[in-house]
């Protein structure tokens, strides 16, 4: 704007060099035409000044690692006016932030959710020449997943389920026989076997009880630790829901103790992007949450714990 | 598709047409290249549309540019086209030639063209090239917008090449729309061409308006104090690279009349009179009469110029007491410091004059005036022929031939006439040039195959103005032997004891002649102009000519339009008539009776604010304010008559056409109703209306009537708007 204002003026003072030197009716039309083509200019800009609304374009999630261009939506009543803005992006998960140009790339090295935001922006008369700031739009966010990170499974028997005796008997896939006991219902005793063995022998209905699973991740540590420990979130999540296994997530973050259940894959996703939105946890820690007579697996960010 | 291409071209083509159009016709106009403008005008848009369309073509822009090569190259093959470019070349630099004084290259002096046509096109294509460029394919524009300035330019460095206003406003149209609409078309360029069309109305209409406000017809330009201007104009001087004979300007004394002009008076290339409204001076008299302002005179006639000799140091002696009277007083109030003192007829004592020009001391002058007496003619004449002071041989000087063709045309007009002495010489040659041509502020320009410019208006000219007429009297005089010497000034009528204001309408040419004895005489050589009551001794004009302070515009007179036959003796058809004897018009006594304003004509302009308005005045700023409104009304019914025609065509739309078309109307449609009716637009529709624009599957007629029961609904909203709102936003979405 400063070269079209300056551009203006040499031909302003040229204007006026030519008004006084050659003073025929040209130059006073070319004076006065210079002198009303801002206001001119302005006057037709003002109706798409006014209502020129800028948003950023940014996907709602991308992988680590892919490149992915920052791109402006405009719109007014007519064609936008020249806009200038700069494109404010914060990484909460981490507290980076940068200031960058529209179709510039997006930060997606590192996994954590970007926050993008428009600041100064200013949009521009049809001339170039009167600035008039732009209406703040809602910021966008992009999630940037990050890439899974294998890490060591406990023994798939732990995740085998334990058996107790159904309440009330009836029906059920598995069954107990064990001895008679006082009480027992005289429907539940195993005519057949009590016959051969001569005692009375009982059939009792069972049903499968899991054990709570219980998965814990604490967002602290340096950026490098915190994307392993994304990473090992995604794939042990992975990992549990292919096996229909749901499990809680229990997260220490800037925000406190966040807790999600997580049934299946998508469920993880979601989980997973509001972490990688959040700030990091500034101190405490998720030992005495521990569930007693549950699977706790808590998710460290140690390069050698795999 | 098939808009997506058709828009963008037509946009490129119209704008290129005002950015080169508008400049070529400009140079054409101002320079009085041999052109017709509709010609020109045909040839630019053919030009410019089939560089528009090869553009359009894959690796257009390549293509055309071989093409414009070849073009050009074959062209520059051809002599004739190379002497076509020499001669348009040629035929402007002589207006720097005569303005600056540079050199004409020989090779330019020698060519000959019949029409300059070619390579004004030749121009018009490479301006095309670099204008299509930028604005189909989103490259800077400053190229294109200089190259299509640089005709305009060439008008614009001398005063005398000013160019019609119509051709500035249709430049400055385009180039407007091309400042405006080149930033949004390097960032969208369809939205760029869509919003040259939104502004083209606009800011047409808006050059319009300008023009009409800063109207050549009307212009005064702006006074300042020139204390400095002078020093400006030194340094302007002194920075550009000027040939060494370029005349040594002292601008103390300079005489100017319309900026910085050289001690010269170009005629070969004389063209429209150019009036502007600006005021000079301001007189007041105690008597009431036509007054003549002496600004500067011209001793040396080239054939094609009057110029000044400097060195030139000569009193401007009073009138004799034998023939002089007590004149009225006079006072002059100089409004511009770059002029002269304007010297009366006749200043009560002795004054130097220096290359013409008399020195200035301030900015008011009073003069008590000494006027002719009313018999100073007999007195003249019956003077004792004795040791009359004679004037300066330089003011006999001639060109050669001019000598030649002025005495064989003298012979003509003074063959049966009784003329004995350089008085009445003179007034018959008055006589005769006054009635050779009718008065024209638009005649035509001398020829380049004339020589000499007083012989070809005298011989084949039909109409001039004042310089055109008094050339032509000052050479016949100097033919006939008299001493004379051509003037630039100003008359002016003024009225007794009230302040004229004079502009430079105003501005006048006329001749001096000297009678041995007596001095200097005015004599007014062009018709119509001097006024029914002189005050002073001129040459009275053709009392059948109107009077009128300023010169007429258009004086058509029939009788005098065509050379008469037989040129000896002027038939009445063509000469004016006898004019009343001298005398009784130049008398001071009647100048004493006219001093009742009733009896006089009125003054130019009249600072007195009881005098009414001048009718012509009124009615030029009630035609103006006519024009402004309907201008306005003209903006208004354009605007309805948009909105209409887009409603029509998104009627057809969603009324015709296939599914799809339909439903993308009417979303734009409800998009606009949304908006206006503050109604969240469902997403839904958003996802529609991308179906219908990229999906190659169509919309089924549920999906279609969905957005349809948007459309309805927001349009009930509207029902309860008031109708002014409703109107204010049709013409907002008109606009």
């Amino acid at each position: 704007m400063i070269g079209r204002i300056l551009i203006y003026l040499l031909a302003l003072a040229g204007g006026t060099v030519f008004l006084f030197a050659y003073r025929l009716w040209f130059a006073g039309f070319l004076m006065a035409a210079l002198l009303g083509l801002p206001l001119f200019s302005l006057i037709l800009s003002l109706p798409a000044m006014i209502t020129t609304r800028l948003s950023p374009q940014v996907p709602e999630t991308m992988e680590q690692g892919t490149q992915v261009c920052l791109e402006l939506a405009y719109s007014s009543v007519l064609p936008t006016p020249p806009f200038r803005c700069r494109i404010r992006v914060e990484r909460p998960l981490t507290g980076q932030r940068w200031s960058l140009r529209p179709e510039s790339l997006l930060p997606a090295d590192r996994c954590g959710g970007l926050v993008v935001t428009i600041h100064r922006a200013w949009v521009y008369d049809y001339l170039k020449l009167f600035p008039l700031p732009v209406r703040r739009c809602p910021p966008r966010t992009v999630v940037v997943r990050p890439r899974p990170v294998p890490m060591a499974v406990p023994d798939p028997a732990l995740f085998a389920p334990a058996w107790k005796p159904k309440p009330g008997g009836g029906f059920a896939e598995n069954h107990e026989l064990r001895l008679y006991r006082p009480g027992d219902s005289l429907q539940a005793i195993h005519w057949k076997l009590t016959a051969k063995t001569g005692k009375l022998m009982i059939r009792e209905a069972m049903e499968p009880v899991s054990r709570p699973l219980s998965v814990q991740l604490e967002l602290t540590g340096d950026p490098d630790t915190l994307e392993r420990k994304l990473g090992r979130l995604l794939w042990l999540g992975d990992y549990l829901t292919q096996r229909q296994l749901s499990f809680q997530l229990q997260a220490l973050t800037g925000r406190g103790v966040e807790v999600w259940s997580i049934p299946d894959h998508e469920a993880l996703l979601a989980a997973l992007d509001a972490l990688l939105l959040s700030p990091p946890a500034t101190g405490g820690s998720l030992a005495e949450r521990m569930t007693a007579g549950a699977w706790n697996c808590p998710i460290g960010g140690d390069p050698d714990e795999a | 598709m098939k808009h997506k291409k058709l828009l963008p071209a037509l946009t490129a083509f119209f704008l290129s047409f005002c950015l080169i159009y508008g400049g070529l016709a400009a140079m054409v106009t101002g320079t009085g290249l041999s052109a017709e403008l509709p010609a020109l005008g045909l040839w630019c848009a053919l030009t410019i549309g089939v560089v528009v369309a090869l553009f359009h073509l894959p690796r257009g822009s390549w293509i055309c540019l071989a093409a414009l090569v070849l073009c050009l190259g074959v062209l520059a093959l051809s002599k004739e086209f190379r002497d076509q470019v020499l001669a348009a070349a040629a035929h402007i630099f002589t207006f720097y030639h005569h303005g600056y004084g540079f050199e004409i290259p020989p090779i330019l002096a020698e060519a000959e063209a019949l029409t300059h046509l070619p390579p004004l096109v030749a121009l018009c294509a490479v301006e095309a090239f670099f204008l299509a460029w930028a604005f189909l394919r989103s490259c800077p524009v400053s190229l294109g917008l200089f190259l299509s300035a640089l005709p305009l330019a060439v008008c614009f460095v001398v005063n005398d090449t000013v160019p019609e206003a119509w051709t500035v406003c249709v430049w400055l149209t385009g180039l407007v729309l091309a400042l405006l609409t080149h930033p949004v078309r390097l960032r969208d360029r369809y939205q760029g061409d869509r919003l040259a069309r939104l502004l083209a109305i606009p800011t047409a209409a808006a050059v319009l308006l300008l023009s009409l406000w800063v109207s050549p017809a009307t212009y005064q330009p702006p006074q300042i104090a020139l204390g400095g201007m002078d020093d400006l104009l030194v340094w302007l001087r002194d920075m550009l690279p000027l040939p060494d004979n370029y005349p040594d300007i002292d601008l103390g004394e300079t005489y100017f009349i319309g900026g910085f002009q050289p001690d010269q008076v170009t005629l070969d290339r004389l063209g429209t009179r150019v009036d502007s409204s600006a005021p000079v001076m301001e007189v007041t008299s105690t008597a009431g009469g036509t007054l003549y302002l002496r600004g500067r005179d011209y001793d040396r006639y080239t054939g094609s110029s009057w110029q000044g000799d400097t060195g030139r140091l000569e009193p401007n002696a009073t009138l004799p007491d034998r023939y002089a009277t007590r004149g009225p007083d006079l006072e002059i109030r100089l409004l511009d410091q770059t002029d002269p003192q304007y010297l009366p007829y006749y200043p009560p004592s002795t004054m130097t004059i220096r290359d013409g020009l008399a020195p200035r001391w301030g900015n008011t002058h009073h003069y008590e005036m000494r006027v002719l007496r009313q018999d100073w003619q007999s007195l003249w004449r019956d003077r004792a022929n004795g040791n009359d002071t004679q004037a300066d041989e330089r003011y006999l000087q001639l060109p050669d031939d001019t000598r030649q063709e002025g005495r064989k045309l003298l012979e003509q007009i003074l063959s049966g006439q009784d003329l004995t002495d350089e008085l009445s010489m003179a007034q018959a040659i008055g006589r005769y040039v006054r009635g050779c041509a009718r008065y024209d502020k638009v005649p035509s320009r001398m020829p380049d195959d004339q020589e000499d410019f007083a012989i070809w208006f005298l011989t084949q000219a039909d109409a001039g103005y004042c310089v055109h007429f008094a050339t032509a009297a000052t050479v016949l005089l100097r033919c006939a032997g008299i001493p004379a010497r051509y003037v630039e000034g100003f008359t002016a009528d003024v009225q007794s004891g009230r302040t004229t204001k004079i502009t430079q309408e105003s501005a006048h040419a006329w001749v001096e002649y000297y009678l041995p004895g007596l001095g200097w005489v005015i004599l007014e050589a062009t018709p119509g102009a001097g006024g029914p009551t002189p005050i002073g001794p001129t040459e009275p004009a053709d009392p059948t000519e109107p009077s009128q302070t300023t010169e007429p515009s258009q004086t058509t007179q029939p009788s005098q339009t065509t050379q008469p036959e037989d040129a000896t003796v002027p038939s009445e058809s063509t000469q004016p008539s006898e004019p009343t004897e001298p005398s009784e018009e130049t008398d001071p006594s009647q100048q004493t009776q006219l001093t009742d304003p009733s009896q006089t004509t009125g003054p130019a302009d009249v600072t007195d604010p009881t005098d009414p308005e001048e009718p012509g005045q009124g009615l030029i700023g009630a035609l103006k304010g006519i024009l402004l409104l309907l201008a306005c009304i003209c903006a208004v019914i354009a605007a309805l008559a948009a909105q209409w025609l887009l409603r029509r065509r998104h009627r057809q739309k969603r009324c015709r056409g296939r599914p799809d078309r339909q439903a993308l109307s009417d979303y734009r449609l409800a998009r606009r109703l949304a908006r206006w009716t503050k109604t969240p637009l469902p997403r839904e529709l958003s996802a529609l209306a991308e179906k219908a624009a990229y999906s190659h599957h169509r919309l089924r007629p549920e999906e279609l009537g969905q957005i349809q029961s948007f459309v309805t609904g927001c349009l009930e909203k509207t029902r309860g708007q008031s109708r002014l709102r409703c109107l204010l936003y049709r013409l907002a979405l008109a606009i």
